[in-house]
């Protein structure tokens, strides 16, 4: 078991938006909020033998100790007994499921007792027996979940987990240009209807794109395309793909080269070199992304404060998910499941855990109560005695405005998970090497759907029975 | 007898005696000794898992729980894929498209330092050697600016808006430079020193023999730099072929690794692993050894031959 302080260093994939996400948003957010003292924290725990218990997180162990000390704060009563200790799962979240598949080859030795996770390893970490049912002792706090939540919590009938964070799709745009060129969000419905405002945006302003799509797109762009369809999914559990025969993957590659050809695109994949000079240079209109990206739009554009504005995405695709989201799932080797499920449910399922969560992370509660709780808060913070004026324009509260979470809230209404199976990682990087020979016009559509498959076929067979 | 030679020739006589206490003694065990804890190790920790891995390519295995027993499936699935196909691709364009002109060039900067016309050597050794001592994420993440589309230094000093990086046949390119830049100076002291260990008595002779620069380089320089070469060609090889990082930072975004179109075979691997499929990494690791090990035995075969 890797201890605090012994993690690696490294940076990959989505866990680097996730972590400096959390890291940028979490610093801005939890500066803006109020001090914790000014939430009530009825005590919640009765009196108990002390005990430790262990989360394993990627990120290092630095990351997510600070979450302890605040849950700590929060539930003083509970922290007199309970002590949690963080243990680094390393850098990336795949390098911490490849520890965890270690400790199971080893019969359990070395597990923690509680350990985040991405929403798409849920289905083996599930079926491997590894998560225990949380399902009884879900109940109470069932009721108050938002739906988005609930479904990340979920596998086949039973709650196995406890939500932490929901990614849900938020159309970021540029209000004055948009304003401008006469565009209100609210009015696109269709795809055609974005392609249109797409060209009315590009006329009104030859310098500026409505939004930017390289001939690469980045992975969550298909995550937050596919879960438009509810009823989409790569294959059944007999191993039978649809790759081909759900018009949600034609469509996924199908918008994205009209995007990418109608001329309404900055020709620039997230996260190039040249994406991040693009925004503060008033290139991208708008952003079609995940909720993550609050608190990286005023990192990069300080100068447009007040000129962004948050809205549901268009309504053809308003529904899904960027990437789901995470949780956290208790060991079925843990000793002390009741102790870790009182931390969780303090943490993420409580309205003071949920705001002290907040105040960490900048990630909204998981819960109606803790979102009611968070809206009574924000409108009332003050600029923290230790924050300098120049971070505390840049909080999302001023950047956007003080309803800026209204917004974020009424995205997570919208959220669908998309069932994810034990071969995503495969799946995608297979259909993003045929989406990208079509947008470069090496295959056709019919060929690239098919070629997915077939590889899909050949080099994941049934994506069930890994 | 012996009492005589003794006298004679102490030297023979210390031989003859060592001679007597090996056969008395049998095989000194001093030697293994030394090196028993490097083949310990390398058995536990290299050539162990090694075997474990070959082992589990014949096996779905995700890594903990059942493992069944598939065959050559693995294999089969692996060069099935067409993915495995372009990597290789892409792992024998980067080292064909960059081994030959770095190679060259670290083998002249290191004759034009090591002759005689060079001053300032003490400069150009570590200005040729520092691109090595950078990190490979800072080296790639200066390269990333350097060759950005719209907002690239080179492009604004070009006034061109060239999609180097975008573009995958064009970002192949940049993979190649960044392999010559990184490896260039390694090469450059590997040369110096094979260069500095020629006998200047036999340049002297040459010379006297009335041989040009020209001919005392490619008759007397090169070939005596053959064994240079040969490490310089075959090392370079392993370690291209087995090239990760550079084309991941340098293409890939947000961490994630690189379009496919410009992946090396290492990032099959990788995917494999992350998605629990250990039996398909190992047997793509396996394809990757055969294929290094017949490009070195080629490499091998070649400078034999030539040297016969």
């Amino acid at each position: 078991m890797i201890t605090q302080g012994k993690q690696d260093r490294g940076i990959t994939r989505r866990d680097f938006l996730r972590l400096a996400g959390l890291g940028v948003g979490g610093v801005a957010l939890a500066a803006c909020a109020p001090k914790l003292t000014e939430v009530a924290t009825p005590p919640t725990a009765a009196v108990m033998q002390p005990t430790t218990i262990t989360w394993q997180s990627w990120g290092g162990a630095d990351r997510f100790t600070p979450l302890i000390e605040a849950w700590a704060k929060t539930y003083p009563d509970t922290a007199k007994w309970l002590t949690v200790q963080a243990v680094s799962g390393g850098q990336q979240d795949t390098e911490m499921y490849q520890q965890l598949r270690t400790a199971l080859a080893a019969g359990g030795e070395g597990l923690p007792d509680f350990f985040e996770a991405n929403v798409d390893v849920v289905p083996e970490f599930a079926t491997r027996g590894l998560m225990v049912d949380l399902t009884d002792k879900m109940q109470p706090f069932v009721g108050d979940l938002i739906p988005g939540a609930l479904q990340l919590a979920s596998f086949k009938d039973k709650i196995v987990a406890v939500p932490t964070q929901v990614k849900s799709k938020v159309w970021y745009y540029r209000k004055d240009l948009f304003d401008a060129a006469g565009i209100d969000p609210a009015k696109i419905k269709s795809f055609d209807n974005l392609i249109e405002a797409g060209n009315i945006y590009h006329a009104k302003h030859p310098d500026s794109y409505i939004i930017n799509i390289g001939p690469q797109p980045i992975h969550y762009w298909y995550g937050e395309i596919l879960t438009t369809w509810d009823d989409i999914r790569f294959a059944d559990e007999n191993g039978k793909w649809f790759v081909t025969e759900h018009p949600g993957f034609a469509s996924l590659l199908d918008w994205t080269k009209k995007i990418y050809d109608s001329g309404i695109a900055f020709k620039t994949d997230d996260w190039s070199s040249d994406w991040q000079p693009a925004v503060s240079d008033g290139k991208i209109g708008s952003f079609l992304i995940g909720s993550w990206m609050t608190s990286f739009i005023p990192q990069f554009a300080p100068a447009q404060k007040g000129q962004w504005g948050l809205a549901l995405w268009p309504e053809f695709s308003r529904e899904g998910s960027e990437a789901g989201g995470a949780v956290v799932g208790i060991s079925k080797f843990s000793k002390n499941v009741d102790a870790a499920f009182e931390f969780c449910s303090e943490f993420w399922l409580k309205p003071e855990g949920s705001i002290a969560w907040w105040q960490a992370t900048g990630l909204a509660p998981m819960t109606k109560s803790g979102q009611s709780a968070l809206k009574e808060l924000i409108p009332n913070m003050q600029k923290p005695a230790e924050m300098s004026d120049e971070d505390w324009e840049l909080a999302p509260v001023n950047y956007y405005g003080a309803s800026f979470m209204d917004s974020i809230f009424e995205t997570m209404d919208h959220v669908r998970i998309f069932p994810y199976d034990m071969s995503y990682a495969a799946e995608l990087t297979i259909l993003r090497q045929h989406t990208e020979a079509y947008l470069a016009g090496t295959e056709s559509l019919q060929d690239a759907l098919a070629g997915a498959q077939a590889d899909m076929e050949s080099q994941i067979g049934n994506p069930y029975n890994i | 007898m012996v009492k005589s030679e003794s006298l004679s020739c102490p030297v023979s006589n210390l031989t003859a005696q060592s001679n007597l206490r090996k056969r008395r003694n049998g095989p000194s065990l001093v030697p293994y000794l030394f090196i028993f804890p490097f083949v310990l190790f390398f058995i536990i920790l290299f050539v162990g898992p090694a075997f474990y891995s070959l082992y589990l390519s014949f096996f779905r295995y995700a890594g903990y729980g059942e493992s069944v027993w598939v065959g050559l499936d693995n294999y089969r699935a692996v060069l099935q894929y067409n993915i495995f196909w372009i990597a290789l691709k892409n792992i024998f364009f980067y080292w064909m498209a960059h081994a030959i002109p770095m190679m060259a060039l670290a083998f002249g900067l290191a004759v034009l330092v090591n002759s005689k016309l060079a001053r300032y050597r003490n400069v150009f050794k570590p200005l040729i050697y520092m691109p090595q001592i950078i990190a490979t994420v800072a080296a790639a993440l200066i390269f990333q600016n350097f060759f950005g589309t719209q907002y690239g230094i080179l492009n604004r000093i070009l006034g061109a808006e060239i999609p180097w990086l975008s573009d995958m046949d064009l970002a192949r390119w940049v993979i190649v430079i960044f392999l010559i830049w990184r490896g260039l100076g390694y090469w450059f002291v590997i040369f110096l020193a094979g260069l500095t260990s020629i006998n200047p008595e036999i340049m002297e002779a040459a010379t006297v023999d009335g041989a040009t620069a020209w001919r005392r380089m490619v008759y007397v320089t090169i070939p005596l730099m053959r064994n240079s070469f040969l490490f310089a060609f075959v090392v370079d090889g392993v370690v291209t072929l087995r090239l990760f990082a550079e084309p991941n930072i340098l293409v890939g975004k947000a961490g994630a690794l690189a379009s496919v179109q410009v992946a090396p075979v290492l990032n099959l691997v990788i995917e494999y692993i992350r998605s629990a499929r250990f039996g398909m990494a190992a047997a793509t690791g396996w394809i990757l050894f055969l294929v290094i090990a017949i490009i070195s035995w080629l490499q091998f075969r070649l400078f034999r031959q030539e040297e016969g």
